[in-house]
């Protein structure tokens, strides 16, 4: 095997073309891997231990009390309740909610759908920012400021870029997959429960992943809407964590006592994130794009 | 078959007719109604969230507005003094713009790159595409604050790495000079995003033309150049046009990080807007801001797409 591999120039080209772009890209993942490391190595150290020089990077003692310590510094299980109720509830209302769209768009005539649909694919484009102001008055004349209602009422209309990895997936399913439905005279909606939703689940899943990390990583939201402290969600919680530990000053500075336990919290935060993506790997990369691509 | 119907037809015309088109007709209607019933939320949403809002920006950035006392219309006077008064105005148009410039080639020339180099049969691919991709599902405010510690001045790791080959870092974050910088370097956490998007787009390049550019002698580069580049050309566009939209909208970073500072060198365009509507609440004048930034954003993907028939490629025209 291995002299076969070895055997004539053009492997060796090959082998010493992979070993080329192998060390190109370890290289390279580096700086996309040891910041977090480093996280998580500042999270279990002594506070006399994060500001040693030479850095450490395996701390001796490793003090995972750091975690409890730093969670119960400020009231993040707390946050954390807000954010779940910011984030399960919005993200069930993206995957079903467009679905339904998607489907309508995919798999039922009407007249005008295709335009409307280009519509909704424009909206993809559009800059958020030229509704804030508006839609901040909005909810803020429905008096939902300082509640959850403007964080999850947007995701119960569908998201336009759901709708459109739902609706690809759609259109890829056999064309003749209802008809034996209709004959028998079922509803719409009927086959979009009975026979389009089943078979719809891995783009249901990304849309889920996709609307659960979105919403959970949200703090532009947060910021404007949510006021009182006891409404604060995780993001915002340790943006105000932070600014406790260096004062006015903003975190440029960044010097403190505590940030051993800033770490373990942002690391507490990150780890939902990180285990969804270690778990649904595929999705992130295989169904979206491919699907995302076929304009 | 066909006679059978046919006479079938003769017998029982109207009947027939009745099951035939009348039902059919029915079921299309129903059918239609029931089609803009399941995406009347999408409808409904676009009205009161994207449509409506967007008109009303327009309509409320001609008024001063500190949303306790009512509404004054006072016309185009937003829009002076932006460009006149408001000298954080062009200083947060500078920081964003630089930033923009620097920040979207750097992450589609870099994305391309580290798409092509896992886009081959290299060991482990999987774990690399994996570890690129990582830091874009983590919340932006974890990332800030940790870059805050990495680009520490005195204890970050970053200026203990420079001080090892001989480089006294600079100050990052403190510095007028290198707080944008630190933000374009750590922001390319995110090219996780971007890379995904050429992978996919190159693994849809259709191997038989490679192959057969390599029957002709095409050397690598060439192959790349002329056959793989025309072909993910499209997604170029988009990769482009999708890094403009966000480099503009940067916000999180800055709102954690800097606050803008220091002196205004990392005053973000969406974060002198958040200021003026949010801080100050000044609703008339950020709605202003909003639509300008709006028509910059719209302008460069106009261009963008215009300039695009020039390179990019598209097929049977």
């Amino acid at each position: 095997m291995l002299a076969e591999h070895f055997a004539g120039p053009r492997k060796r080209i090959d082998l010493l073309k992979y070993t080329l772009i192998f060390l190109a890209l370890t290289l390279l993942s580096l700086p996309f891997i040891f910041p977090l490391i480093w996280m998580i190595s500042t999270a279990l150290k002594t506070p006399e231990q994060v500001y040693a020089f030479p850095p450490v990077w395996i701390p001796q003692p490793a003090v995972f009390e750091n975690f409890i310590k730093g969670w119960t510094a400020a009231p993040f299980t707390r946050f954390l309740g807000n954010t779940l109720i910011t984030t399960v509830i919005p993200m069930l209302g993206d995957v079903f909610v467009s679905a339904m769209v998607a489907f309508s768009f995919s798999r039922v005539r009407w007249p005008g759908r295709d335009k409307v649909f280009g519509l909704c694919l424009a909206t993809m484009l559009l800059p958020g920012i030229a509704t804030l102001i508006p839609v901040f008055l909005e909810f803020r004349a429905l008096g939902w400021v300082n509640t959850f209602l403007p964080l999850i009422m947007p995701s119960m209309f569908g998201n336009a870029f759901y709708v459109f990895i739902l609706r690809q997936f759609m259109l890829n399913l056999p064309p003749d997959l209802e008809e034996a439905a209709k004959v028998d005279g079922a509803s719409i909606l009927q086959i979009f429960f009975r026979v389009i939703l089943p078979l719809t689940g891995p783009a249901l899943a990304t849309v889920a992943i996709f609307s659960f990390l979105a919403h959970w990583n949200d703090f532009l939201g947060p910021v404007i809407y949510l006021h009182s402290p006891e409404l604060k969600t995780l993001s915002v919680g340790l943006a105000t964590f932070e600014s406790e530990l260096t004062g006015t000053g903003g975190a440029y500075s960044l010097v403190s006592s505590r940030l051993h336990l800033l770490m373990a919290v942002a690391f507490l935060i990150n780890l939902p994130c990180i285990v969804l993506f270690v778990m649904f790997q595929k999705y992130f990369v295989r169904d979206v794009i491919t699907s995302g691509l076929k304009l | 078959m066909t006679a059978v119907t046919i006479k079938r037809e003769k017998q029982y015309p109207s009947r027939l007719n009745r099951l035939i088109w009348g039902k059919s007709s029915e079921l299309k209607r129903r059918e239609a109604i029931s089609g803009i019933l399941l995406a009347s939320p999408w409808i409904i949403g676009f009205v009161f969230f994207t449509a409506g809002p967007m008109l009303a920006s327009f309509i409320i950035g001609l008024t001063k507005w500190d949303i306790i006392s009512p509404p004054r219309f006072i016309g185009l006077d937003n829009y002076v003094t932006m460009f006149t008064k408001d000298e954080l105005f062009s200083q947060s148009l500078k920081v964003t713009f630089t930033y923009t410039v620097l920040s979207a080639p750097l992450h589609v020339l870099l994305g391309l790159l580290l798409a092509s180099l896992l886009n081959t049969k290299v060991y482990g691919r999987n774990i690399f595409r994996a570890i690129f991709y990582l830091p874009s599902v983590l919340p932006i405010v974890a990332t800030a604050v940790l870059f805050s510690w990495i680009f520490n001045p005195e204890f970050g790791l970053v200026n203990y790495g420079l001080s090892l080959i001989g480089i006294k870092g600079p100050g990052w974050f403190t510095s007028d000079t290198w707080a944008l910088p630190a933000i374009i370097i750590m922001n390319l956490q995110y090219i996780g995003f971007t890379m995904v998007l050429f992978l996919a787009a190159l693994q849809r390049v259709p191997q038989e033309l490679v192959e057969a550019a390599q029957l002709d002698g095409a050397g690598r580069w060439s192959i790349f150049r002329h056959v793989t580049l025309p072909i993910i050309s499209p997604v170029i566009l988009l990769a482009i046009i999708l890094n403009i939209n966000n480099s503009f909208q940067t916000f999180t970073q800055a709102y954690v990080l800097t606050n803008g500072g220091p002196s205004n060198s990392t005053l973000f365009y969406m974060l002198h807007l958040y200021n003026n509507g949010f801080r100050y609440f000044k609703m008339g004048y950020a709605s202003a801001l909003a639509w300008v930034l709006f028509a910059i954003i719209v302008l460069f993907t106009y261009l963008n797409f215009r300039l695009s028939r020039r390179w990019v490629y598209s097929e049977g025209e």
